[in-house]
């Protein structure tokens, strides 16, 4: 190499692209795969000249016309050229016809004919003559090759993530007795390489407010801290993670982190902002699937292609998986857009992003108006997909107001009947517009009690083949009005997807689920094993948990990565500890591990180190969820409601949610678990927006934390806090007559711990002061005694150790 | 800035305050807390995502208010007189309809209203604004404004964040992005009474972009203004003694807890966001204060009088959040310009209900000199059809409509681009809803293309892969 490879960015490229002291034309790199191109040169190229190529050019000289015989969609084309000869000469701008063109300083040669390109264009694509016309080889060129097998080379090396999966040897450490799991080894034989230790483990009461946290989202309970704390066994935190993952409260939490995936929310959102009254069966679903430990890959076929699936003996289970496709279908949609072709198209649209980001970690929806410019998809590939979709059935009608598509969850019987009820009820209906007074009155009595009678039939939101099955036409520039070439329903090649022509008989909904969950698709159990790391580190493995793409962060530890998605693919009876897709598996074989039971202590030479902690040396302090901070307080309060499932939304099913003079009616104020509380699109529960909550409106696996002044004025003022606090400080004035006891109470239920000496005098001082200065206006001692108890549990409530794990 | 900073100081006073510190409260703690008040309505330099950054290049404008007139006004009832409309009326529209209509209309209808001239720069504008055209010599006027989507909701989100398809970031996140906040104390991107139909949130939502730059809304289209206020921003069940005790007794608890801790800066800047809101607690209830108003000052804007209170009341508290340092604020006349029919009673009512107002505004923002940089732009999401609907109404009509703009750098006393001979395509200087995102934010001092955001593996903007800088309207 010649040059030092450099971090790129805006700044750098510009500078770059200025200077172009980037000296002599450099070879063609890329071209020969003989010298390696500058890092820069291809960013360069993918950031400003591929796109104009692509946006000005391709369309009349590209694989769908051929003016002149000339085409620009890879360089040897270029160098090739048209009728009149080569279009570039690599090195030479001012002998380039292409240059030559776009100056557009001769009557003959004036492209592109529409209007000449901007300054700054023309200046781009003249230094990248200049220097030498750099066009990586991998990215489109070679997905669209016969081999189909991206081209090895220092810089044009095929992104790690499209890879296979490796099953990696488990590294040597030298402090071998720190090693409990192989991970430990993974993360220590890193550490050891940059002379760091581990932090000390944590301490127990630490370690299992953590782990409760982390699987049920709930602090323990001074019953089950006692408990843990007096199990002397070794497997006493192994029995405390069989414990967690057996409750119901699991699936609950962890429940909760997919439906940020996949944009989960009982509204629609955008423009028309009407209910999804049936959503939440998806999410009581996504409860359900993860507490049965569903396997991951039959959690992926259900939701993509659940109704395709050979049916189930028995009716729940089908209906089950019926329920499971409304992924498919709780996008946001233009619910009024006129242009229906576009609606269409921007409903397939939505529906390539969340699977793709999904489950596989890609951007695929970057492909749409062009080839993908950072990862090796074309727009023929986005297409694909497309016709997939569009091949589905997502929508009832898409005439204004559109409504997404449901099916019954419910036997043919159960349908008949309800369908008689209708009809009889709509008789009813028509008989009372008729009828005066007394009969009137009667007849409105009778569909009253009919009314009550008829039998519930769950509607779930779900999708099935569509009338009109078939490949869709590349769309250029994203347009539906200029269309290319048939792109035919395949998988990217780039991913080893092998091709199988799909049937002009199925959408190929099947196939897709089918090659997401292959032990060998190289993204699905990566991705996957990343999300669940994530969230117990506080950081994942890949720091970009939705894009496993050439933009998206590295992997930290690619071999601990490859090892952990390797056993979490593996069939369970498999000697070396398979997980066979199980979840809960993975949730014990990362937290039985020293690593998760590091403690967070900070060291001041490991953070010079190592400043973001991107080696483990020690366990992340993690900001609660909005979820867990409520959740927490109600639990500590003792006012949570257990009560699982069931919907908590008053609209009428595609009634408006909000609209321009109504309040948002979503009912939030109840003692339920926060992920029964409606997500309401475009109005999304106050509290939740101030700490963070998705946008609901896209897939989303990794949560900002923002430490924002609304938040501190939510803890303050927010009535919940307050209502929790009088309900804690009833609670805990119940527990003991003496205050120093009662303090030491209200510690160990919001802390987990022990109030110290110092901390029981300044909070009994505090509660003095507080009675002190009320006791003049007060004289009910029983109320100045809840109100200075009130305002001291709103205290715990907001402090930094409620709100953080450590 | 002359707001009173003893308007808004907590309901004790100081003895109060020390005798109750004697009993155990930081003194120190308490002092930096007033402190943070004494100057919470003055502006409050921000640290961290919010804090100020400079302009690309240099400003013309510092900040921005937006009139939203949501539901879609008239053009050719507005600002852009049409004679031929008026010649022909009752005929055919000569020209091609779009492909894509919302709804079929009929013939051409002539404005009901009559154009005059006004100022020095003689720019016409119909009897139903009166007021408003006699600021005609500060405005621009562009008769050219035209976008993609002739549904309100999709409208809403193209104007308010470019895309009417996908959930983007709303222009004033993207001006709070670029440029931070003046005032600490106060958000930087306010909504006064948004709707919440028609996109709701995503109109001023920050999408992918952190949430530090979220607009903040204040009521919504269903409270009115007088009524409307932040979330959270008052205690009802407690005193301001009590909170500073608990606020005192928190920051202790937090520092113990810190100590065996540090340095851990998410933990310190916690404990310092407390007392961010609490000064934010008392700056921003006495920036919505109006009652140190003038009567006069109230009188020109309509408060208290029908049927201008409502509008008159936002375009205050606009400029007292301009004044403090906001940097983006919209204030919007719900949803009631969609006249479909009743085009005569329903513009004349909507106009009343603004005009006043507005030109108030514009004299109370040119009178404290903060006209020049402040950019003040009012329009709908889209225009309405010169043909008819019924005998009294127009439809949808994206591709023609007009908006203007005033102060904060753009060229004053002239109109720019112009309309088909009957307004309903825009013709000669387009500006297309990307054109308009563009230049705004160069008045801003930003370069459209330059202010990106990488999400999801690529570089976002406001104006996504369009947009043209209108040098032209930029003085």
């Amino acid at each position: 190499m010649r040059r030092e490879p450099v971090v790129v960015s805006a700044v750098v490229l510009t500078a770059w692209s200025l200077a172009v002291a980037w000296s002599a034309p450099a070879a063609p790199a890329g071209q020969t795969g003989a010298a390696p191109a500058d890092p820069r040169a291809i960013e360069f190229f993918e950031k400003r000249v591929r796109p104009v190529l692509v946006e000005q050019c391709v369309t009349c000289h590209g694989s769908k016309l051929v003016k002149g015989g000339l085409r620009l969609d890879s360089r040897a084309l270029l160098m090739k050229g048209g009728e009149s000869g080569a279009a570039i000469v690599p090195g030479n701008a001012d002998g380039s016809r292409l240059v030559q063109a776009i100056r557009y300083n001769q009557d003959h040669l004036k492209m592109p004919p529409q209007g000449k390109l901007k300054p700054q264009q023309i200046e781009d694509l003249e230094t990248w003559v200049k220097t030498g016309a750099v066009w990586p080889e991998i990215g489109t060129a070679a997905a669209n090759s016969a081999s189909g097998a991206p081209k090895p080379g220092p810089n044009n090396a095929p992104h790690w993530a499209f890879l296979p999966v490796r099953s990696p040897a488990v590294p040597r450490v030298k402090h071998t007795s720190w090693v409990k799991s192989p991970i430990d080894a993974f993360v220590l034989a890193r550490l050891e390489a940059k002379g760091l230790k581990p932090a000390p483990p944590a301490d127990r009461r630490t370690l299992l407010r953590r782990a409760t946290f982390d699987l049920i989202g709930l602090p323990p309970t001074p019953e089950e801290m006692d408990a843990f704390l007096r199990d002397t066994s070794p497997q006493a935190f192994s029995r405390v993670v069989d414990r967690l993952l057996e409750s119901p409260a699991y699936g609950e939490r962890w429940g909760r982190h997919w439906l940020d995936v996949s944009r989960y929310a009982d509204s629609n959102g955008l423009d028309e902002n009407t209910a999804f009254a049936n959503a939440f069966r998806y999410r009581d679903w996504v409860v359900r699937s993860l507490n049965e430990d569903k396997p991951y890959d039959q959690f992926i076929r259900e939701q993509v292609a659940g109704d395709l699936l050979p049916r189930p003996a028995e009716d729940r289970a089908y209906w089950d998986r019926l329920t499971a496709t409304g992924f498919l279908v709780l996008g946001p949609k233009v619910l009024a857009e006129p242009d229906k072709q576009k609606m269409m198209m921007d409903i397939v649209d939505e529906q390539i992003d969340v699977t793709s980001k999904a489950f596989l970690g890609l951007t695929l929806s970057c492909a749409r108006c062009h080839d993908h410019k950072f990862d090796p998809l074309s727009q023929k590939e986005y297409y694909a997909f497309a016709g997939i979709f569009k091949s589905t059935r997502t929508m009832q009608s898409l005439a204004t107001v559109a409504r997404a598509y449901e099916r019954p969850a419910a036997t043919a019987e159960a349908m008949s009947v309800r369908q008689e009820y209708d009809r009889k009820l709509n008789e009813l209906r028509e008989q009372v517009k008729k009828a005066v007074g007394k009969e009137k009155q009667q007849l409105q009595q009778r569909m009253k009690e009919m009314d009550q009678k008829v039998p519930d039939v769950p509607m779930v939101l779900a999708v099935e083949e569509a009338k009109e099955i078939g490949d869709v036409k590349v769309h250029i520039r994203g347009n539906h009005l200029t269309l290319g070439d048939v792109a035919p329903r395949v998988f990217p090649k780039v991913l080893g997807a092998s091709h199988q022509p799909i049937g002009p008989d199925r959408s190929g909904r099947l196939e897709l689920a089918n090659w997401l969950a292959q032990p060998t698709n190289p993204l699905t159990g990566r991705v996957m094993v990343n999300r669940i790391w994530q969230h117990h580190f506080g950081q994942g493995i890949v720091r970009s948990p939705d894009n496993f793409g050439r933009l998206g962060e590295k992997p930290t530890h690619p071999e601990l990565l490859d090892w952990l998605a390797t056993r979490f693919v593996a069939p369970a009876d498999l000697s070396a500890g398979g997980c066979g897709w199980s979840l809960k598996k993975l949730h014990r074989m990362m937290m039985l591990t020293n690593t998760y039971q590091m403690s967070s202590a900070y060291d001041a030479g490991s953070a010079l180190a190592d400043p973001d902690n991107s080696l483990y040396w020690r366990a992340n302090r993690r900001r609660l969820e909005i979820e867990a901070i409520r959740d927490g307080m109600l639990s500590v309060a003792g006012a949570l409601d257990p009560k699982m499932g069931g919907s908590l939304l008053d609209t009428p099913n595609f009634g408006y949610v909000t609209n321009d003079q109504s309040r948002n009616q979503a009912q939030y104020d109840v003692p339920r678990r926060s992920i029964y509380l409606p997500v309401i699109r475009n109005a999304v529960f106050d509290v939740f927006q101030v700490y963070d909550f998705v946008e609901p409106s896209f897939g989303n696996g990794k949560r900002a934390v923002t430490t924002v002044a609304p938040q501190a004025l939510f803890m303050l003022n927010g009535n919940f806090v307050q209502d929790q606090a009088a309900a804690f400080a009833k609670r805990v004035l119940a527990s003991s007559a003496a205050d120093a006891e009662r303090v030491d109470h209200a510690y160990l239920r919001a802390f987990g711990r022990s109030a110290a000496p110092d901390e029981i005098r300044s909070a009994v001082e505090y509660i003095g002061t507080v009675k002190a200065r009320h006791s003049a206006s007060e004289s009910d001692a029983a109320k100045l005694e809840l109100r200075a108890w009130r305002n001291f549990c709103q205290v715990l409530f907001a402090s930094n150790e409620f709100i953080y794990v450590h | 800035m002359s707001t009173n900073c003893n308007r808004f100081l907590p309901v004790f006073n100081r003895r109060d305050l020390l005798r109750s510190s004697a009993n155990g409260f930081g003194m120190l703690a308490l002092a930096n807390l007033l402190q943070g008040e004494a100057s919470a309505a003055g502006k409050a330099k921000a640290e961290g995502p919010l804090a100020e950054r400079p302009p690309q290049y240099a400003a013309r404008a510092k900040r921005v208010i937006f009139l939203f007139m949501h539901g879609g006004p008239s053009q050719v009832d507005t600002f852009d007189p049409k004679p031929l409309l008026t010649r022909d009326s009752g005929k055919p529209f000569p020209g091609e309809k779009p492909r894509v209509q919302f709804a079929q209309t009929g013939n051409l209808l002539k404005s009901p209203w009559e154009f005059k001239k006004y100022g020095q720069s003689g720019t016409e504008v119909s009897d139903l604004f009166p007021h408003v055209g006699r600021h005609v010599d500060d405005m621009c006027v562009i008769r050219s404004i035209h976008a993609n989507n002739s549904a309100h909701g999709g409208a809403l989100l193209q104007l308010h964040t470019g895309s009417d398809t996908f959930v983007r970031p709303s222009i004033g996140s993207w001006v709070n992005y670029g440029l931070g906040t003046e005032n600490q104390n106060l958000p930087g991107f306010i909504t006064i009474c948004p709707t919440l139909g028609h996109g709701g949130v995503q109109n001023w939502s920050s999408a992918f972009l952190p949430g530090d730059y979220q607009g903040t809304p204040i009521g919504n289209a269903s409270i009115r203004a007088r009524e409307a206020k932040l979330k959270f921003i008052q205690n009802d069940e407690m005193d301001s003694l009590d909170q500073l005790s608990q606020l005192d007794y928190l920051k202790r608890m937090n520092e113990r807890h810190l100590k065996p801790l540090a340095p851990d800066p998410l933990l310190e800047a916690r404990i310092n966001s407390f007392e961010l809101a609490y000064r934010m607690q008392s700056a921003a209830p006495a920036v919505m204060d109006i009652s140190g108003e003038s009567a006069a000052t109230l009188k020109m804007y309509g408060v208290g009088e029908e049927p201008t209170d409502n509008f008159g009341r936002q375009c205050l508290l606009a400029r007292r959040f301009a004044e403090s340092g906001v940097r983006f604020i919209q204030c919007t006349h719900s949803y009631k310009w969609d006249q479909h029919g009743n085009l005569r009673e329903g513009h004349t009512k909507n106009a009343r209900e603004v005009d006043q107002p507005i030109a108030a505004l514009l004299t109370d923002l040119k009178e404290r000199g903060l006209l020049e940089d402040t950019l003040v732009w009012w329009g709908g999401e889209f225009g309405r059809t010169p043909t008819a609907q019924g005998n009294d109404g127009r439809d949808h009509n994206p591709h023609a409509f007009s908006m203007w703009l005033a102060g904060g750098g753009v060229k004053p006393g002239i109109t720019y681009g112009a309309t088909d001979d009957y307004g309903y395509y825009a013709m000669e200087n387009k500006v297309h809803m990307h054109d308009l995102h563009a230049t705004i934010l160069h008045l801003l001092g930003m370069h459209h293309e330059k202010l990106t955001y990488r999400y999801a593996g690529r570089d976002f903007r406001l104006t996504d892969v369009a947009g043209r800088i209108v040098e032209d309207i930029v003085a």
